[in-house]
């Protein structure tokens, strides 16, 4: 337990095993450890929403659950692309390090959530809408997001004042990695779980495609009840996007042109 | 197997088009393990591609999926016959000096490279394939993932293009002075980038590069083609399975087709 809150003090200081100039071997194993426990942690505070009542207490595991498996299991589907597109851009030899930042961002990203846990169980307390709690914790993963950009200026600034493609081949993993967590956090809905219904891993009408939807959207061939609540998911998404392009470009320098 | 993927592993890291290999030739691009890799990179792709007919249909059509893993790698390859004579013939005219089988060893590593990045996105595509019941949607993802790995297939061949300039508009140096020159070019850049391959010289519109852009373009529009002529891919889920359909409009106006049916459904 001690090892495990040291290894999170070290992390987000980036000493340790987590110096950007430290070896790399046993920093991977670390950076997984977080995400799943961070994950869990935040999951299981964001599930408290319908109320601690014995019989919906599984609500608790199951959005417990979700928060890691969103974030791995859309790093797993991008990896392939993202390990030969490095590749073709002839910079495989630096992909080691790549993945572990790559990796780090998402640890980042759960750190920072379990740190905001706190909040979301104080906002839960003095929120009567379901509405405002979808809400608050879309901004507590934006802000997330937002800060997880620290840990990418560390562990790819150097990757980047090494090769400037790193800088595009970043920049295409986000555009992926956003591509396919979009779909997979609407494929992984409910998140909070709406008190009134029964608790369930996945909701019945939920599967589906997040672009489809947008696409009726925009056409105007959603009927009036649906509109609200996608427009919302649309909003938190989209504004989601905007604050991590945004930070990213305050952090990470554009390199100055060679004289 | 292993020699397979060898073959893969070094022309994904750019080994194929050094300057330094190409200046002697291109007997180092070795046919058989490269065209036998990217048969089966098709086939991978087309698995994923062919999963919705499993997903979207009851009973489950296995037959579409089996036809359209054969039918990725067929569309590469059958483009490649059509659109092959004409850029040796063309080639030949404009005075470039590349034989047949240069040529055709040349273009064969710029579409292993697509096909291997089509079959890493392969997950994603089955990913969707399993969460989307939309039919436009997955026939525009496709046909997007089709030109991401066309567009990083055709950078390959053209950064191939200018490294077998530089090689060709050089004296044959020998390996040791290259090394020498590349770490004295090294030294000096070291303060701006460290440039690990020394870089062809200037593109220069020659021949070889002017046939061979053509040639893309022949290539894409015909590949479009016919990837229309060999549909269906995915199988739309309310007609039954065909091996081929009837001969009707184009690959572009469908594009557009679908675009619109996405919005508007």
């Amino acid at each position: 337990m001690r090892a495990f809150f040291q290894a999170i003090d070290d992390f987000l200081r980036g000493r340790g095993v987590f110096a950007s100039d430290a070896p790399l071997s046993g920093r991977l194993l670390w950076l997984l450890v977080l995400l799943i426990a961070c994950g869990l942690f935040y999951g299981a505070v964001m599930g408290t929403y319908s109320g601690l009542a014995p019989e919906r207490l599984h609500q608790l595991l199951y959005s417990g659950v979700k928060v890691p498996l969103l974030l791995l299991a859309t790093f797993l589907l991008c990896l392939p692309s993202f390990f030969v597109i490095n590749t073709v851009a002839g910079l495989r030899d630096d992909f080691r390090e790549v993945l572990r930042a790559v990796v780090a961002t998402q640890s980042c990203i759960t750190v920072v959530l379990a740190g905001l846990a706190p909040i979301t169980a104080f906002w839960y307390l003095s929120c009567t809408h379901y509405r405002q709690a979808v809400l608050f914790n879309a901004l507590m993963f934006g802000i997330a997001s937002a800060s997880a950009q620290v840990v990418v200026r560390r562990y790819y600034g150097p990757l980047i004042r090494r090769s400037s493609r790193h800088r595009q081949l970043l920049w295409a993993w986000f555009f992926l990695y956003a591509f396919v967590g979009i779909q997979m956090a609407w494929v992984l809905r409910p998140f909070i779980g709406v008190p009134n219904a029964p608790v369930a891993f996945f909701r019945s009408e939920a599967w589906g495609n997040a672009y489809v939807v947008v696409a009726k959207l925009l056409a105007g061939s959603v009927t009036p009840g649906d509109t609200f609540t996608t427009t919302l998911w649309l909003v938190a998404l989209s504004g989601l996007a905007a604050l991590f392009i945004i930070l990213y470009r305050m952090v990470v320098p554009r390199r100055k042109p060679p004289p | 197997m292993i020699n397979w993927l060898r073959e893969l592993d070094e022309a994904l890291r750019g080994r194929k088009a050094d300057p330094r290999l190409l200046a002697e030739g291109t007997a180092h691009i070795h046919i058989k393990p490269l065209v036998a890799v990217s048969v089966a990179l098709g086939i991978i792709y087309g698995v994923f591609m062919g999963l919705y007919a499993i997903a979207t249909r009851t009973p489950p059509s296995f037959v579409q999926l089996v036809a359209s893993a054969i039918k990725v790698p067929a569309l590469f390859f059958l483009t490649l016959v059509v659109t092959f004579p004409s850029l040796y013939v063309f080639s030949a005219l404009l005075g470039v000096r590349l034989g047949p089988k240069d040529t055709f060893r040349l273009i064969l590593v710029p579409i292993v490279i697509n096909l291997a990045v089509l079959a890493s996105l392969g997950p994603i595509t089955g990913f969707f394939t399993l969460s989307t019941t939309s039919y436009p949607f997955m026939k525009l993802l496709n046909v997007f993932f089709f030109t991401v790995a066309g567009i990083i297939g055709l950078k390959v061949l053209l950064a191939m293009l200018s490294s077998l300039e530089a090689a060709q508009s050089r004296p044959p140096a020998t390996l040791p002075e290259l090394n020498k020159a590349a770490e004295a070019q090294s030294a000096t850049a070291q303060a701006v980038t460290a440039i690990p391959v020394p870089r062809p010289l200037s593109r220069e519109k020659t021949a070889a590069s002017r046939t061979f852009l053509v040639w893309v373009v022949i290539y894409a529009l015909v590949g479009a083609q016919m990837g229309w002529i060999l549909r269906p891919f995915i199988g739309r889920p309310d007609l039954p399975f065909q091996l081929f359909r009837g001969r009707e409009a184009n690959f572009f106006i469908d594009v557009l087709r679908t675009l619109g049916q996405l919005l508007g459904q």
